[in-house]
């Protein structure tokens, strides 16, 4: 049995396939900085972009696979073969001990990576005020939103207080910045901040006869005389205009007539006088329903977009990161014994 | 004068106090070699002071800091190791960490706020700790060079800096894993910097077993020569020709 161990486990084969291994990083970065349009810029290990479908470009990533795979054989009887020297020997050698655990928290860590490669999900996101699902997490809305900016007003930090909960109907309240995450599961699940914005949800009238201000937003309606004003959508253009579409509808249901009301830049718009029949703007009235109504100004709300992740390996990584930080230790310690 | 101004002024002092303590040594003035070289070190940080209280942060997070930090601990260790080290392997050290501190010529000084992501304490465990064992790794390949590993004294302490060294870039490895996990949801990305710094890991890695392979054995310098190009690599290469968002 021991004879078993000692070939699987030899240290000779592990410095040679230790060199491979480099070699194959070397190429694998090489062939990585120059071929942009298959490996994205800082793409995460997702074993299912290689093998589906298998392409010739990423030859260097099969050979690190199986060379990784006989590797992680390699040490794991190699850190074997140590604890049996340290089980077995009358007086104990403790640095025995200490590579074995090193060894061990290196195979773990490659599980771990094997089993993120395989399984690995990353999502985007946006939340806001309203309830969203975020699939197999939960569900989550944007309580508040703060950012903190340096003197020269670049951002420092975003604090978002995301509310909700989590599948098993937990109560879920955490400040999420750009450090600090919120981790369900044992860490297998995160979401993460990406960046926060302004969106807009509506759009603010003035009525001509009153000069009442009114809001207007998707959950709410402007009743008129004989039907309503609704919000149909608010778009920004790409030269800056925001766009926003109201809809009016009579009360049987049927005849209805699309408005559309601008914001800034749009004023040179209006004084086209084709454009003056379809744009309200805020010198330039619309009568709906007998009411004339100007525009006054773009409602906005915060949104917060994050990045949502399922990695199953985490755990696993975690073990083998506390496994191979006490060997760590371990060394230091022993050093100091040897030294003193 | 600003401070900006004032620290500039001292780091480019201290560049050039490292080169006037090459000149020392070559003249093997000892004593005036390490006056210079702690009055070199004081003044870096009292530099590294005047950026942490302008950037509100740790500072090492542009070029110039970073090309800094080398420069910092390639003479401190100059004279923490002088007693095991021969006069012409001090003085490629120094050079070493005299061409790392010119960049204070070369990179444009600006106080830059860090971006939100590299506000967290693992930034600094994760970018001094790495230095550290490049530092220890070179002045390994230093020796390397110079001194034939053979000898039980000279491999004894290439060993051991590269024990050193390996502990330390772990250790970093592991905070910047953690970072990782927190800032972008992943310990590991394919990012030319992280994969050049596992290509290093798995390189030290291996060498710490290089005495037990008798195939391999007389290799060895070689191998810790080959190790300072790699670390070039990993810390030039990737940074300034590379698309790795590890950019300076």
């Amino acid at each position: 049995m021991n004879k078993y161990i000692k070939i699987l486990g030899d240290k000779k084969a592990g410095f040679i396939l230790t060199l491979l291994i480099i070699i194959l990083l070397i190429t694998g970065s090489i062939v990585m900085n120059f071929n942009t349009d298959i490996y994205p810029p800082f793409f995460e290990f997702d074993i299912n972009y290689f093998i589906n479908p298998f392409k010739i470009v990423h030859l260097w990533f099969y050979c690190l696979f199986i060379t990784l795979a006989i590797f992680g054989i390699n040490i794991f009887f190699c850190s074997l073969d140590s604890l049996f020297i340290f089980i077995s020997a009358e007086k104990k050698d403790y640095r025995k001990i200490i590579s074995f655990l090193a060894h061990l928290g290196l195979l773990l860590a490659l599980l771990a990576h094997l089993i993120e490669g395989f399984f690995i999900k990353t999502g985007h996101i946006q939340i806001g005020d309203n309830p969203v699902q975020i699939n197999g997490m939960g569900t989550f809305y944007l309580k508040s939103l703060d950012k903190e900016l340096y003197h020269n007003q670049k951002l420092k930090d975003i604090k978002a207080v995301l509310a909700g909960k989590d599948i098993n109907e937990n109560i879920i309240e955490k400040v999420l910045s750009y450090n600090e995450p919120l981790i369900l599961n044992s860490g297998t699940k995160e979401i993460l901040i990406q960046g926060a914005a302004e969106t807009a949800s509506g759009v603010s009238l003035r009525k001509e006869d009153t000069n009442e201000y009114i809001l207007l937003d998707y959950n709410n309606n402007i009743k008129t005389k004989n039907g309503n004003i609704f919000l149909q959508g608010v778009e920004k253009t790409n030269s800056g205009i925001w766009l926003v579409y109201l809809k009016f509808q009579l009360k049987n249901g049927t005849n209805t007539q699309t408005v559309i009301t601008g914001y800034k830049g749009i004023e040179e718009i209006c004084e086209i006088e084709e454009y003056k029949k379809r744009y309200i703007c805020r010198h330039i009235s619309k009568e709906i329903d007998e009411e004339v109504y100007f525009f006054s100004d773009i409602l906005k709300k915060d949104i917060l977009t994050v990045t949502t992740k399922y990695n199953p390996g985490v755990p696993l990584a975690l073990l083998g990161i506390i496994i191979m930080t006490v060997s760590l230790i371990l060394q230091i310690w022993q050093e100091r014994i040897i030294k003193n | 004068m600003d401070l900006q101004i004032i620290g500039r002024i001292f780091l480019i002092c201290s560049v050039y106090l490292v080169l006037f303590s090459i000149a020392f040594i070559y003249y093997e003035k000892k004593e005036y070699y390490k006056y210079i070289i702690i009055t070199s070190i004081f003044l870096t940080i009292l530099f590294f002071f005047i950026r942490a209280y302008l950037k509100e942060f740790f500072p090492f997070t542009d070029k110039l800091e970073s090309f800094s930090i080398l420069f910092l601990f390639l003479s401190f260790y100059s004279l923490y190791y002088f007693k095991k080290l021969q006069k012409k392997e001090i003085i490629l050290i120094l050079f070493l960490s005299f061409f790392s501190g010119s960049t204070v010529f070369i990179f444009e000084d600006k106080i830059n706020y860090p971006p939100p992501y590299l506000r967290t304490i693992w930034y600094p465990l994760h970018v001094p700790i790495s230095f550290l064992a490049y530092t220890f790794w070179f002045i390994a390949g230093i020796k390397s060079i110079f001194s034939n590993s053979q000898i039980k004294e000279n491999s004894i302490f290439i060993n051991k800096l590269n024990k050193n060294a390996y502990i330390l870039f772990t250790f970093s490895m592991i905070f910047g894993g953690i970072w990782g996990y927190l800032a972008w949801g992943a310990y590991f990305l394919w990012d030319p910097k992280l994969v050049w710094s596992l290509i290093l890991w798995f390189f030290y890695g291996n060498l710490l077993h290089i005495d037990m392979i008798k195939t391999f054995k007389p290799y060895k310098r070689y191998f810790y020569i080959i190790g300072i190009l790699l670390i070039l690599i990993t810390f030039i290469g990737t940074g300034f020709f590379s698309r790795s968002i590890h950019k300076f």
